[in-house]
């Protein structure tokens, strides 16, 4: 009942329809549409949104990787393995006195070391040097040994970090075992290897139970890094044929 | 000038020119405007939709509700812009009467409850009644479902009835 005067409602809205279908039919056909027409497809078609929209993220993919390559060269240009510049100390502390100087890319512990016989920061017999980095990223060089200084200054170790230790430990492993080394040449060796590693403050001992002679004519080494000593041991000749039997 | 490569398009915005210019402009003269007014809401719907064209749905049905969604959104644009079309509702009664032609010559009451109703009462029973649209076409137009537009076209008549009952007293249908 209810839907049939619907339905009946609905017929009679259907009937008033102000335009009903077909009042407006023919206009199609007229100039002014025509003409509007013509007006219309004179015009350019834009191309597909999705098209400028891919654009779009070409260009910003493109925006990213500059700014992550600028971001890149900033960083490699303030990298402390590469510095400008550095600042030898006269002290293991922070507020001792200080010159800076250039170091374009050279160890800054020689640079250092020159300031030192200059007697422009420090006098005395020439100390071991530790690299550190400062917070605002520049290298600091202090009189000290390389990896406790900078922890007790608070302080990252420049560079490879703590590598001094084990970049020693490696090489001289590999060094003093490509030849038979005697307990002279062994001293000359490991003591280079120290130099070269901003370790020249650590102790090189022989053992004595165990000395060099015909039996043991080679030298080996025990390195110990909390006692910071490294220790000469004879062995026998590894490069000697075994006789068979 | 259209190059070579919009060719096809030319002809794609054609056929469906032809196929629903005269029922746009019946569509935006319903809505109230003036034969001027018309002409312009029409002109604007179909240069949106030429700017559009290669997002023209492949389907003829949803094509054309596609250009009615189009004409829609172009006659709320016009609305917003001009403020003194905001009580177009209320007016729509005797602005049928004076621009449309083919009008009865007596109004019929219907028409004032019908403009009494809510907006989207109101627009759910224009698609389907004077503009014809299928369920599917409405729900492109408006941009919901073909069951939301079940539910709301089942709403919108039973807010006409008793819109009707209210304005008439329940005295009937005639």
């Amino acid at each position: 009942m209810t839907d049939q005067r619907d339905d009946d409602l609905l017929e009679r809205l259907r009937r008033a329809n102000p335009v009903p279908a077909g009042a407006t039919a023919g206009r199609r056909l007229t100039a002014d549409a025509d003409a509007l027409f013509a007006d219309i497809v004179r015009e350019r078609i834009p191309p597909r949104p999705h098209r400028r929209r891919a654009v779009l993220i070409a260009v910003a993919i493109a925006l990213l990787l500059l700014a992550a390559l600028a971001a890149f060269f900033l960083r490699r240009e303030a990298d402390p393995k590469q510095p400008a510049s550095a600042a030898c100390y006269s002290a293991a502390d922070i507020h001792a006195r200080r010159v800076i100087f250039g170091v374009a890319g050279n160890d800054p512990r020689t640079a250092c070391a020159e300031q030192w016989r200059l007697g422009n920061i420090g006098s005395g017999p020439l100390p071991d040097f530790a690299v550190c980095v400062l917070p605002n990223g520049l290298q600091a060089v202090f009189p000290g040994e390389s990896g406790s200084t900078c922890d007790r200054l608070g302080l990252k170790i420049a560079g490879s970090g703590r590598r001094d230790e084990s970049t020693f430990s490696f090489d001289l492993g590999l060094k003093i075992h490509q030849q038979c080394f005697d307990e002279a040449g062994a001293r000359v060796l490991v003591r280079e290897q120290l130099v070269a590693n901003g370790l020249a403050n650590w102790e090189v001992l022989v053992r004595h139970d165990r000395p060099f002679g015909r039996k043991f004519p080679c030298a080996d080494v025990s390195i110990d890094i909390p006692a910071r000593t490294v220790t000469i041991v004879a062995i026998p000749d590894p490069f000697a044929s075994v006789p068979p039997g | 000038m259209v190059d070579q490569a919009d060719g096809h398009l030319v002809q794609q915005f054609k056929a469906l020119y032809d196929r629903t210019y005269d029922r746009v402009s019946a569509f935006v003269l319903r809505r109230g405007f003036s034969e001027h007014e018309t002409r312009d809401v029409v002109a604007d719907t179909y240069m949106t939709l030429w700017r559009r064209i290669r997002d023209l749905p492949d389907d003829s049905t949803l094509a054309d509700a596609w250009v009615f969604g189009v004409a829609r959104r172009t006659i709320a644009n016009v609305r917003r812009s001009e403020k003194r079309r905001g009580r177009l509702a209320e007016r729509l009664f005797e602005q049928h009467h004076v621009d449309s032609p083919s009008a009865p010559e007596v109004p019929d009451r219907i028409l004032q409850v019908l403009a009494e109703l809510p907006r989207r009462d109101r627009e759910m029973l224009q698609l389907s009644v004077w503009d014809e649209l299928t369920h599917a076409q409405i729900a492109h137009v408006v941009g919901c479902s073909e069951n939301a537009v079940a539910v709301r076209l089942h709403r919108a008549r039973k807010a006409l009835r008793r819109q009707y009952d209210a304005q008439i007293g329940g005295r009937g249908t005639s």
